[in-house]
């Protein structure tokens, strides 16, 4: 059954359109890359899927029912999104920023009670910010700072969490802590995940399927195994390069674009 | 679980306790200093009510008007420069911005110029037109979204432009510019009973309405799409936390006339002490707004003293070289 899915969503900005008819599905507990060139239409994707962008058509379902029929607050208690590089002012303490993600359970007058507390408390634990909790943000590595973003989303307790470019701006060591978090939080709490990511490898390293975009449409749409050929890689991005085989998982070497 | 760390409660706290100190001073130099001097036994004595003489007047009903009053515009303008901050995530943005300065002006002086017989007309009228103008602006700004760069572009094109027929009115009415002077620069000069009657109910509203939408403002601060995303309905809160903030400041400059810098400056200084969360910056801010006008105010009684400043002078004489001083601050970071 359709558990998170567009159907023939198109969307753009003024008259540009960006997206066009696209259907897609997405089956829960799993985890999903979305791939492609600059200006393919990823983020605008993601941003119709997490209601930050309204279509120009088509419909955006959660478990059957379209999300434009649901209140802001109801879709974010299910859908939580990171777009990329968010910003807050630096002296945000940890644990401040993560119980802002208890908003959407919170009605105007309602108080944080021990419900909210232990959730944050939770949502810490499993980013492994729970001694960080005092620091401010802008006193944070950038690896912190994303798994503290990561940390309010999860105190929304989304069923599924939509992320563009979690590993932006990161070295190799935080994003492979931050998709390595994402990989944890899949395993232990089923959360369903789909990403934009620009590195192919660590795209297919870390999700069963990728998602291939270009001029605002989806032209593969497969395991990573199917979808990373040395053909599709020069289709869709103009660069030449070679898969390697190393103990049984695939990895792309770019050769160039002459 | 500990909501907050120590040191963060701890400068709270002693914050709060400065403020509430500088209030009572504040209060207590006001009344006590002017062209009729009331020492602090006079104060008691008139406060317990043994004391009704001449002096009993001067303070009930000529100095402690003035005082609550003073600080009422204080705080509603503070209030609004905190809110229309975080709403607009410029650090540099006051009620002038929303047009309430520019529509106030504007409908002040042209009741005071046109129609001289009608000058108890003057507060509703600012009042009125700082609202209209604040509407006018936000409705030109709005695309799809209130973005705020457009809605800063917009208040500055139509404060010019509103600015223009002010200067239309200066020329073509020359002799009749004497009695705007005083109001135009902010004065608190004659406030009674009256004016603190017309401000208080939107210093309680705003009060309420800015300490509710605290964490609101708070959210709105990680930018729209995160906000929306924790489930903000993000236009409709921007939108009436921008008009309750147009609101306190038309309330303000209805009673007070046109007082600069209050909005601006006093958020600000709040934040370098307590840092940016607005469940605490909103009511720091409130509480400064108050104590620096009355501050100002107590000054422009008595420096040229038998001369009047108007109290918008002295907070301009103070509040620019501040502003100046920011701003030199900020381009350097």
């Amino acid at each position: 059954m359709n558990f998170f899915s567009c159907e023939n969503l198109s969307a753009g900005y003024g008259r540009k359109e960006v997206l066009k008819n696209i259907t897609l599905s997405f089956e829960k507990g799993h985890i999903a890359s979305v791939i492609g060139p600059n200006g393919s239409g990823k983020s605008t994707l993601l941003k119709c899927m997490g209601r930050l962008l309204k279509p120009s058509a088509g419909c955006v379902y959660l478990d059957g029912k379209s999300i434009s029929s649901m209140t802001d607050s109801a879709i974010a208690r299910n859908v939580g999104i990171l777009p990329q590089s968010p910003n807050a002012p630096g002296d945000i303490p940890v644990h401040c920023l993560v119980a802002y993600g208890r908003n959407p359970h919170k009605k105007v007058l309602s108080s944080f009670t021990k419900d909210d507390r232990e959730t944050v408390e939770w949502a810490m634990q499993a980013t492994g910010l729970q001694d960080k909790r005092f620091v401010r943000l802008g006193q944070l590595s950038g690896g912190e700072r994303q798994r503290a973003w990561i940390a309010m989303a999860l105190a929304q307790r989304p069923q599924i969490l939509l992320l563009d470019e979690p590993t932006t701006y990161l070295d190799i060591h935080h994003q492979f802590e931050v998709l390595e978090l994402l990989e944890k939080l899949n395993t232990s709490c089923g959360l369903t995940v789909v990403m934009v990511m620009h590195d192919l490898n660590l795209a297919s390293r870390f999700s069963g399927r990728l998602v291939a975009m270009k001029d605002g449409q989806v032209v593969l749409d497969g395991c990573a195994k199917g979808v990373l050929t040395e053909e599709n890689i020069f289709d869709i991005f103009r660069v030449k390069s070679r898969i390697v085989d190393m103990d049984g998982s695939k990895a792309a070497m770019y050769m160039g674009v002459a | 679980m500990r909501e907050f760390s120590d040191s963060d409660t701890k400068r709270r706290l002693m914050t709060g306790a400065a403020g509430l100190m500088l209030l009572a001073a504040g209060f207590v130099v006001s009344v006590i200093t002017g062209t009729v001097d009331i020492s602090m036994g006079d104060m008691a004595r008139i406060f317990t009510g043994v004391q009704t003489d001449g002096m009993y007047h001067v303070l009930m009903n000529i100095r402690l008007p003035r005082i609550i009053t003073g600080a009422f515009v204080g705080v509603n303008l503070a209030l609004s420069g905190a809110i229309l901050q975080a709403v607009l995530k410029n650090p540099l943005a006051d009620p002038g911005i929303v047009g309430v300065t520019a529509g106030a002006g504007l409908f002040a002086m042209a009741v005071m110029i046109l129609l001289p017989s009608f000058t108890h007309m003057v507060p509703p009228a600012a009042f009125a037109g700082a609202l209209v103008t604040s509407l006018v602006i936000y409705f030109l700004a709005y695309d799809g979204g209130a973005h705020p760069l457009r809605l800063i572009l917009a208040g500055v094109a139509l404060a010019a432009f509103l600015g223009a027929f002010m200067s239309c009115l200066t020329v073509l009415y020359s002799d009749r510019v004497q009695g705007t002077v005083n109001w135009m620069a902010g004065s608190l000069s004659g406030k009674s009973w009256i004016h603190v009657k017309m401000i208080l109910p939107y210093t309680l509203l705003g009060l309420f309405g800015a300490g509710v939408g605290a964490k609101y403002l708070n959210i709105l601060m990680l930018g729209d799409d995160v906000a929306r995303g924790l489930g903000l309905s993000v236009e409709r809160i921007k939108f009436l936390l921008t008009m309750l903030a147009a609101l306190l400041a038309a309330s303000a400059v209805s009673v007070a006339g046109l007082l600069g810098f209050v909005g601006l400056i006093v958020p600000h200084i709040t934040r370098l002490i307590i840092g940016s969360d607005n469940r605490f910056l909103i009511p720091f801010s409130a509480v400064f707004g108050g104590i620096i006008v009355i501050f100002a105010d107590t000054a422009a009684r008595v420096v040229f003293a038998p001369y009047e400043l108007p109290v918008g002078v002295v907070m301009a004489f103070v509040g620019a070289p501040f502003f100046l001083y920011l701003l030199s601050r900020s381009s350097r970071s």
